[in-house]
């Protein structure tokens, strides 16, 4: 197994007086595929949250790369290598393809080869080099979901969160967003993906961790979770 | 009344509308990126008139030299005054910052009361006698075809900002999705207080570029508050092209309305196209429409 890039311990965060972790652990090795499953409001997007540094980690740590990050804010995470596509895609909803992926380049790190990175999304998704100049909120859902990957990918991170890159898509056009989702991941980029679609979610990944109630409940690689009574009584339905 | 008269009307009319023009650009950036209505801006303004004054009579700099310095003064006050007072309230309620915008208009007019008094003032330097034919029937003072240009190049080169570097991208980013922003690295805070001081600046350089042309008390930004005010909203709230458009159509009607009408109409006119904008058509004459 290859080395840890991310690590959860106990990690605790609520909204208010409304806890909604209790205390998640998990690991995602470099280079892997991860998937977080489980049933809506069972924390997945809160574990992604806490992550990118949107919400803060009552108790608990989270190192990336060994250093304790759970302090950090969300605008620093980027500069350190972590691109969070939130669910939704959440575009900037009145400027064009090519200025959506221009922000996601806009740290430091990366905003001097903002033209040699915009042309590798261009190259990785040919059909958003067609609408470069199109305004972001007519373009279609899966359209729009390409260009929230494409615009985590501007920052080069080497951990890529996905939340529910699905959610709303005709099963055809997710055929193709799991497609794409799968080449980013063979060129090196560490993804935790969260996913209500628990086959297409399970088949991209090397692992996955199931989340109920807030904690995780059971983790293992995606084979062997497909196999699980458990998991398919639960959400495969089966 | 003739068409010459109607004409000089207009050109006068565009020459003030550039200057309406650049103090709105600067409310409709501050309400855009940061959903805070700065019932402040005209305060600002006066400060960049009291500014410019000051150096013209301590340091016989003209307005038109001096007000680089000035919208630079003004631009750190302006990024101050967000990181010490807007940021702490960023968040909650929009009567919380109407409140505390009006607060800080008050206390910054108060105490330059307290320092100047509330006397008039007004300066004098040769270019303001002099005056341009344009053909044999349009005349223009030489004071306002200066600051109509300077007030081009400021609008311009503030729209440039906006739309074509990382800064204004970013701005437009929170102004678009406040909750993305973050997820790209922006540093919201810092971006916001970036703007606000822009926006303040632009008002003060209005104000420099009033000052030759107007009188100076401590009292004179309350006006260009509310001019603001209907100038945004004709522009589309958070266009700053609308609010140019918006500001410039503002000078014109006030001139014509006063010329027709008479003086004392002017301020209602505005008021009664604020209220048409408001009730026929929200979104603003330029802004656009939304779903």
């Amino acid at each position: 197994m290859s080395e840890t890039l991310l690590a959860l311990e106990s990690v605790e965060a609520g909204y208010g007086d409304f806890q909604a972790l209790f205390g998640v652990t998990l690991e995602v090795p470099e280079g892997a595929v991860i998937s977080l499953i489980g049933a809506n409001g069972a924390g997945k997007t809160t574990t992604l949250r806490v992550i990118s540094g949107l919400l803060r980690p009552k108790s608990g740590t989270i190192r990336f790369r060994g250093e304790d990050i759970s302090r950090v804010k969300a605008h620093e995470m980027v500069e350190r290598g972590i691109s969070h596509v939130p669910e939704g895609r959440q575009l900037f909803p009145h400027m064009s393809v090519e200025e959506n992926l221009a922000l996601g380049a806009y740290v430091p790190r990366t905003r001097p080869r903002l033209k040699k990175l915009i042309a590798e999304q261009f190259a990785l998704f040919p059909k958003l080099a067609e609408r470069r100049s199109q305004i972001a909120g007519t373009l279609s859902g899966g359209e729009q979901q390409m260009v929230a990957i494409a615009r985590g990918l501007m920052a080069q991170p080497s951990l890529l969160l996905l939340d529910e890159p699905s959610l709303g898509l005709a099963p055809k056009v997710v055929d193709e967003v799991f497609e794409k989702i799968r080449e980013v991941a063979r060129t090196g980029v560490t993804v935790l993906i969260v996913e209500q679609n628990v086959v297409d979610g399970l088949s991209i990944s090397d692992a996955g961790y199931v989340v109920e109630n807030g904690a995780v409940v059971l983790s293992g690689s995606s084979k062997e979770l497909m196999a699980n009574e458990q998991v398919r009584a639960a959400y495969l339905g089966l | 009344m003739d068409f010459f008269t109607t004409l000089q009307a207009v050109v006068n009319g565009v020459l003030t509308g550039a200057l309406y023009a650049l103090v709105g650009m600067g409310m409709a950036l501050i309400f855009g990126v940061m959903r805070i209505v700065n019932f402040a801006h005209g305060t600002f303004m006066m400060l960049g008139m009291y500014a410019t004054y000051v150096l013209f009579v301590q340091a016989h700099v003209v307005p038109y030299y001096s007000f680089p310095l000035v919208a630079l003064g003004m631009y750190g006050l302006g990024y101050l005054i967000y990181m010490a007072l807007l940021r702490p309230i960023h968040g909650q309620s929009d009567f919380m910052q109407i409140l505390l915008t009006l607060g800080i208009g008050l206390a910054i007019t108060d105490a330059i009361q307290l320092v100047f008094g509330a006397d008039y003032h007004q300066i004098n330097f040769p270019l303001l006698e002099k005056n341009l034919h344009l053909g044999s029937h349009i005349t223009v003072n030489a004071p306002w075809v200066v600051s109509f240009g300077i007030a081009l190049v400021t609008g311009g080169g503030l729209y440039f900002f906006v739309m074509h570097t990382m800064s204004g991208r970013a701005a437009r980013a929170i102004a678009q999705n406040r909750y993305a922003a973050p997820l790209m690295g922006i540093h919201l805070h810092r971006v916001q207080a970036f703007w606000f001081g822009l926006g303040v600046s632009a008002a003060a350089v209005a104000g420099s570029l009033l000052l030759p042309v107007f009188y100076l008390y401590p009292g004179v930004g309350d006006q260009f508050t509310l001019k603001a005010f209907v100038i945004v909203v004709l522009g589309g709230m958070e266009s700053i092209v609308g609010a140019a458009m918006a500001g410039v159509l503002l000078g014109v009607v006030e001139s014509l309305t006063s010329l027709y009408w008479g003086n004392e109409w002017a301020l209602a006119v505005d008021f009664a196209i604020f209220l048409l904008v408001l009730s026929l058509r929200p979104s603003g004459i330029f802004g656009r429409q939304k779903a």
